[in-house]
């Protein structure tokens, strides 16, 4: 792809599990100094899905907080969806750019539970957190892309995979087709931290390569807390994978996570 | 006006300073025009422009009208589609709608409109067709721009008429000192909603050419009566193609929409929307069904031995049945990773939007397909009846088979006949395609 509206990109920077994201130029019309953003273009979708992907952007877009990347616009061309964004260089937690401290880490996913916090305060569940999805800064990180699947197809829990299933990220419960509450939010945070405190997931390891098991897998075993883990890093990644109702917010993951930079 | 009064004229410039809406003209190589709140800015060949014209001079005579934008865009869409060439001329449109603002946009022209949904952006850097679209009140600013148009000098105005320009801007209360060129968005106080809406309706700037053109405006004439009897949507709009009809290489061959969601830094923080309702973006719509309360208070099939949540023995005889809204069935685990939750019936194949039930609004949609075009465009609907699910093949090309547990091969089903499934049941689609039925609920 040459470009989407008046972005002309300038490269790929990933596909990712429900979009490709794109290097662009800054079209005039937008009211920021950066020279490049990114963009994701999310794919074919209807009028209604437009509608309402673009409402909850606008409703993710008006909470304020710095640990959240600021998005521009959404819009629609020939029936492909696409929203932009502002430009993160560092990589993410799953991939980061450069080399990087364990303390980056920590500090990354403080933020993002700050982020989801913010989110939360707002009535908003993100769904889909996940180490792809927190971006690294120069002092800590930012909370992207909202999960957007549900509201693009609804009923949707997950989308197809690629190489770093979320679904190992994600609160069974909400893959039953159980309500989303916030408590989605502090698994997937939990499951994050676990991930790259004990370099392994909560399922051990997981068939990648076939989904449909994957997905049988995740439903059917309980998750595991590593044993190399630090008592008090254990401790804080079981405090949000148990019962709903006695997770931590994410204000006081990002509390418990500061303590341990 | 109780404005002036407050203020202190001497002060202000006088060019500035305005109660009213205030169009003014973009430098640049086109034609702009403003008729009575109606917008128009092209870059058109001599006939196209003398008709684009002529669109705006027939609606801007039902100015009072609260809906003559429509009958703007109604008549511009005419005008392009009597010069649809190889190339789509730059135009841009916007005139009073519903107490919002119609648009339309064709070729490489861009307008933005800050209305009720923030600031939204129609436009096509290459497109070869036009696209229009209403976008509510009220409106703050409407700018219509052709491509290399530059900014408009403060001190500008278009009351009324037709000069060369490269773009217009409507602002519904113009800054009462000279605004600093630049973008106006991100600075520009917001107006007040009774005003501006107001004030698109009925511009405070005299219409009359004889008394209001300034400046180099030429007057616009007005000679054709009032069309009587026209549609207030335009009928014959570009139809809008659906996903997948034009190759991803070729979408920049039509026009774009855009939606703003920067907040200017010095915005006010909006107020929280209200949380409860945010968490589920599909309001609540299941249907209501009769069931059983286990012990432990959770909402069972009548037929079910035990809780599909806690596990308990449900002891029939003192289950009292009540209706009450069904819980998901589980879910349907696709072989690519997709999960649909079973809270709603599904129409899935390669094109399933267009199937009657998704576009009555009673199944959802469920995009399936594969390499070897094996899946049909509207393949399988999945139902939900009270607790159970079942499956109606739409007359698949080459079928839908299933494999309940504990077998180990598939079947094919009839079509167009309900076929009940229970969890752990394998369904293949065509070919390669297939998902499995998962739920914690069995009986
Ligand atoms: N704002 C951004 N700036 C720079 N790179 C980004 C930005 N957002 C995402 N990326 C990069 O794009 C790539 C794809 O992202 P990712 O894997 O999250 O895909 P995705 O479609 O968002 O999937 P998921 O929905 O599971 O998050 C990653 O390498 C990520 O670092
Ligand atoms: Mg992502
Ligand atoms: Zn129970």
């Amino acid at each position: 792809m040459q470009g989407i509206a008046d972005y002309d990109f300038v490269r790929s920077l990933g596909q990712g599990n429900h979009g490709e994201f794109f290097l662009a130029h800054r079209p005039d019309r937008l009211p920021v100094e950066a020279e490049y953003v990114t963009v994701k273009v999310v794919g074919g979708t209807g009028e209604d899905a437009f509608r309402r992907a673009t409402r909850e952007l606008k409703a993710f877009a008006a909470v304020r907080s710095p640990h959240l990347v600021t998005l521009y616009d959404a819009g629609q061309q020939a029936g492909i969806f696409y929203y932009s964004m502002e430009y993160l260089p560092g990589g993410s937690l799953a991939s980061p750019a450069g080399p990087r401290e364990r303390a980056d880490y920590y500090r990354a996913l403080a933020c993002a539970a700050r982020a989801a916090q913010a989110l939360h305060d707002s009535g908003i569940v993100h769904r889909d957190i996940n180490p792809s999805n927190i971006l690294l800064t120069e002092d800590g990180g930012k909370l992207a892309d909202l999960g957007l699947a549900q509201v693009l197809a609804p009923g949707v829990t997950i989308t197809g995979m690629g190489a770093l299933p979320s679904v190992e990220y994600t609160d069974p419960a909400s893959l039953r087709g159980e309500p989303t509450t916030t408590a989605v939010d502090l698994w997937s945070l939990g499951a994050t931290l676990h991930w790259f405190a004990a370099g392994t997931g909560i399922y051990g390891g997981l068939p990648v390569h076939d989904p449909l098991l994957t997905l049988r897998k995740v439903l059917s075993s309980p998750p595991k807390v590593s044993e190399d883990l630090p008592p008090k890093i254990a401790d804080l990644v079981r405090s949000c994978l148990g019962d709903p109702s006695t997770r931590p917010t994410a204000g006081q993951l990002a509390d418990q996570l500061d303590t341990l930079v | 006006m109780s404005r002036l009064d407050q203020g202190s004229p001497a002060a202000a410039p006088p060019s500035s300073a305005s109660a009213g809406p205030v169009v003014r003209p973009l430098p640049g190589g086109g034609l702009v025009a403003h008729a009575a709140g109606m917008l128009l800015a092209c870059d058109a060949d001599g006939e196209l422009a003398d008709r684009l014209l002529a669109a705006l001079r027939l609606a801007a005579e039902s100015g009072a009208d609260p809906n003559a934008g429509r009958l703007l865009i109604h008549h511009v869409a005419r005008a392009l589609a009597g010069s649809m060439g190889e190339s789509m001329a730059a135009c841009a449109v916007a005139g009073p709608a519903d107490g919002g603002a119609a648009v339309l946009v064709s070729g490489a022209a861009i307008v933005t409109v800050s209305g009720g949904e923030g600031e939204v952006t129609l436009g096509g850097r290459t497109a070869l067709t036009w696209t229009d679209r209403f976008v509510s009140g009220p409106v703050s600013r409407i700018e219509l721009r052709l491509p290399g148009a530059g900014q408009a000098d403060p001190r500008s105005r278009l009351d009324a008429g037709v000069v060369p320009g490269g773009g217009l801007e409507w602002l519904a209360d113009a800054p009462a000192h000279a605004a600093s060129p630049g973008r106006p968005a991100a600075s520009r106080p917001a107006a007040q909603p009774q005003q501006a809406q107001q004030a698109l309706l009925r511009p405070e700037v005299p219409t009359d050419p004889r008394q209001g053109a300034s400046g180099p405006s030429a007057p616009m004439p007005v000679e054709a009566p009032t069309a009587r009897g026209v549609p207030p949507v335009p009928a014959e709009a570009a139809p809008r193609p659906a996903p997948g009809d034009i190759p991803p290489d070729d979408i920049r061959s039509q026009p774009f929409e855009s939606v703003l969601l920067i907040q200017p830094a010095d915005a006010p923080a909006p107020p929280p929307p209200p949380p409860a309702t945010r968490f589920d973006p599909e309001p609540d719509s299941r249907p209501e069904v009769w069931g059983g309360d286990c012990k432990n208070g959770h909402f069972n099939d009548p037929r079910a031995h035990y809780c599909g949540v806690c596990g308990i023995a449900m002891g029939q005889l003192t289950v009292i049945p009540r209706r009450g809204p069904r819980p998901p069935l589980g879910v349907l685990l696709m072989d690519d990773g997709m999960a649909l939750r079973l809270d709603a019936d599904y129409v899935m194949g390669r094109d399933p939007e267009r199937a009657e039930q998704v576009t009555a609004g009673k199944a959802r949609p469920a995009r399936v397909d594969d390499q070897s075009g094996s899946v049909s465009r509207r393949h399988l609907q999945v139902r939900l009846h009270d607790w159970d699910v079942e499956l109606v093949d739409l007359g698949s090309v080459n079928g839908t088979y299933v494999m309940p547990p504990g077998e180990s091969e598939y079947r094919q089903i009839p079509a167009s006949q309900p076929f009940q499934i229970h969890p752990g049941t394998m369904v293949r689609l065509g070919a390669s395609r297939s998902f499995r039925y998962e739920s914690h609920r069995k009986h």
